[in-house]
């Protein structure tokens, strides 16, 4: 009778023991993550998609101010965008600024004075470069369409196919 | 385990088991109750802390790329923030390493948050317990939205906070647990002791009652209480105790009734024996004188009538006996003298050898000491062999002076199988002589006068062969009353060898 009292009170007490104090856990996902506001805002800035030195394969995002402040009336705002996103295109095959090297950002795109056109068609976006394409890495591929869909569009989900000298890549989504 | 349950007492194994359940059943509580608790007050203070964390981010506005030194404004923005904990505020981005402490690292941040953290949309957290104390660890990446959904800015944000209020909180409760048992437990201890009370109180009771009908208070009863198994335990016993009592009563009547009649017979056989006894006294004087036939038929009758006189005077002598009726006259007496006389007066003075020492005097009934003697001495003249030796001698045993009478034959001792038996009465010790001189009762006799001296008789064999029969008596009146029995017990034939 008494070893069965024991043997009941035995595992209570090790519960009791162990239980005490706070104890560690597990990495627990706990809803949304933050969400930040970037200056300046969408109409006063161009994102830009460069590669992350720190992990390869990871696109980070920059954001350029437009060099010339857009002046004008709603109606013209369409020229100006795809003249914006033609822009955004040869930033960045220009590649990370001095501040954003300094960050760890760097560029898989080789540097060429890109002659580049960005259009709006009936499947997406369509660019074309004046250079090859089907050379480029997978993360630079990332890179031009990313940066071509988020300029054109305000969708960054928008199917993207690039046409280069030596032959087209796409239609490809952004994926970030 | 076996051990101590049968060392330990009823009562105390009643209380432990009472404090054995109140423990129990108070750890259950206090471990359930506590592990409930704890985790309400942890996930609180990170629920709180991750809200906090993610609205204080979310009130940032930040350029891309981050510059170390916007890192550094940010990081110390949002420890200033952490509040009602303060935390340290870790960032990274790209290749930069930037917090609000001095050290741009965690080492309480693990690999496992900053992999979480940074591969996935969604905030974490980890308790770590590092060094003994405990941390809570956040890991929030930094999203932006331009209109088409969060996309990762590459900014991952860490709070590192320890938890010492809710530590402090965790050990007060199990503090108050602690510190509430030990009261709770001394609390139980009055019910159990109560509960062991109200089982053992009837024990106790049945106890006292069972040892008072073993002394022969065979009036005694329990006290019934409530309805209890222990109350028909109570119930039982005095039904049979009754059932007992009754029995007893019975057995004892008819104990008296054959009593009351052995010595009514006595009674009524003497008168016609006194009559009897006239008349063969006549007849043996004659006998002389008439033939030889008849005289030896008279003589015959003359001597059974003399035997069945003697018989019939034992037999209301133990029927006084048994009546409790014997009275002790008790006189000083020269002891030595007695014997002598006892021996005179039955003719045996010239068969008895004597070791008589002059000058020993003892408080005793001539009568009874003389039936004492003299049954002794013809027991052995008829059952023993000659020579016999009547001794005498006082002996101190304790503090009293014991007077000691030995009569010592020469016959073949005593048969081991009838030693028990000698002072039963009409006990024979050879079952084939069914007639012998005695009356069969003298031994019995003996044995109720020494008993109604105070004293004891053994039987024994004596050192050269021989039976031997020791009379020890008070030398002196004992001082309580022998008529109420004798203060040793009953004189048992010892089988003191030789």
């Amino acid at each position: 009778m008494r070893t069965g009292h024991i043997l009941l009170a035995l595992p209570l007490l090790a519960l009791t023991a162990t239980g005490c104090g706070i104890l560690a856990t597990d990495v627990v996902e706990v809803g949304d993550p933050a969400v930040v506001d970037v200056a300046p805002g969408r109409e006063q800035s161009t994102l830009l998609y460069f590669v992350s030195s720190s992990s390869a394969n990871r696109l980070m995002p920059v954001v350029r101010p437009n060099e010339v402040p857009w002046e004008g009336t709603p109606e013209g705002g369409s020229r100006l965008v795809r003249q914006d996103a033609d822009k955004a295109l040869v930033l960045l095959f220009e590649g990370p600024s001095k501040n954003e090297a300094a960050t760890g950002l760097r560029t898989e795109l080789p540097f060429v004075r890109a002659q580049v056109s960005i259009d709006l068609g009936p499947d997406g976006v369509l660019v074309r470069v004046n250079s090859p394409v089907t050379t480029l890495s997978e993360v630079a591929r990332r890179q031009l369409i990313c940066t071509a869909a988020q300029a054109r569009t305000a969708d960054r989900g928008e199917a993207v196919t690039v046409t280069g000298t030596d032959g087209v890549i796409g239609p490809a989504h952004c994926s970030v | 385990m076996r051990l101590p349950a049968v060392r330990f007492g009823l009562r105390t194994r009643l209380v432990g088991a009472f404090l054995l359940v109140a423990a129990i059943s108070a750890a259950t509580t206090a471990t359930l109750t506590y592990r409930e608790a704890r985790s309400a007050i942890l996930k609180q203070a990170q629920d709180t802390a991750v809200d906090q964390f993610r609205d204080r981010i979310g009130a940032q506005a930040v350029t891309l790329p981050m510059d170390e030194e916007q890192l550094r404004r940010a990081c110390r923005s949002l420890a200033r923030e952490g509040k009602p904990h303060p935390w340290t505020v870790f960032a990274e981005y790209g290749t930069l390493r930037v917090s609000s402490s001095d050290r741009p690292t965690s080492d309480v941040v693990t690999p496992a948050l900053r992999a979480a953290a940074r591969g996935s949309a969604h905030g974490s957290f980890q308790r770590v317990v590092k060094d003994g104390v405990p941390w809570l660890t956040v890991g929030m990446p930094a999203l932006v939205d331009r209109g088409d959904g969060g996309q990762p800015t590459g900014l991952v944000l860490y709070a590192v906070m320890r938890l010492s209020t809710e530590e402090a909180n965790v050990e007060a409760m199990v503090t108050a647990a602690r510190d509430g048992a030990l009261p709770a437990l001394l609390i139980a201890l009055v019910p159990a002791l109560l509960a062991a009370r109200s089982v053992l109180r009837p024990v106790r009771d049945l106890r006292r009652a069972a040892a008072g009908i073993g002394r022969g208070e065979l009036g005694t009863r329990i006290e019934v209480r409530g309805s209890d198994e222990l109350a028909g335990l109570a119930r039982t016993f005095n039904d049979s105790s009754t059932k007992l009592q009754e029995s007893v009563a019975e057995l004892r009547q008819a104990e008296a009734r054959a009593r009351r009649f052995a010595s009514d017979v006595s009674h009524e056989l003497r008168t016609p024996l006194a009559g009897m006894l006239a008349v063969t006294e006549v007849l043996d004087e004659d006998a002389a004188q008439l033939n030889p036939d008849t005289a030896t038929a008279v003589r015959l009758i003359s001597t059974e009538t003399d035997k069945l006189a003697a018989l019939v005077e034992d037999l209301m002598e133990i029927s006084r006996f048994d009546a409790k009726a014997a009275d002790l006259h008790l006189d000083e007496v020269d002891v030595a003298e007695a014997i002598r006389k006892t021996l005179e007066k039955r003719h045996w003075q010239d068969r008895i050898r004597r070791e008589l020492p002059d000058g020993i005097r003892a408080m005793l009934d001539p009568r009874r000491f003389d039936v004492i003697v003299a049954n002794l001495v013809g027991n052995a003249l008829r059952h023993g062999a000659e020579p016999v030796t009547v001794r005498l001698r006082t002996e101190r045993r304790g503090t009293t002076d014991r007077l000691v009478t030995e009569v010592l034959d020469s016959g073949p001792g005593i048969d081991p199988a009838v030693l028990p038996h000698v002072f039963d009465r009409f006990y024979k010790a050879d079952a084939a002589r069914t007639r012998s001189a005695g009356s069969g009762l003298g031994l019995a006799i003996t044995l109720e006068n020494v008993r109604l001296h105070g004293g004891t008789v053994h039987a024994a064999d004596g050192p050269a062969g021989g039976a031997l029969f020791t009379v020890e008596l008070p030398l002196e009146r004992p001082s309580e009353p022998p008529l109420e029995g004798p203060s040793e017990p009953p004189s048992e034939p010892s089988l003191e060898g030789p």
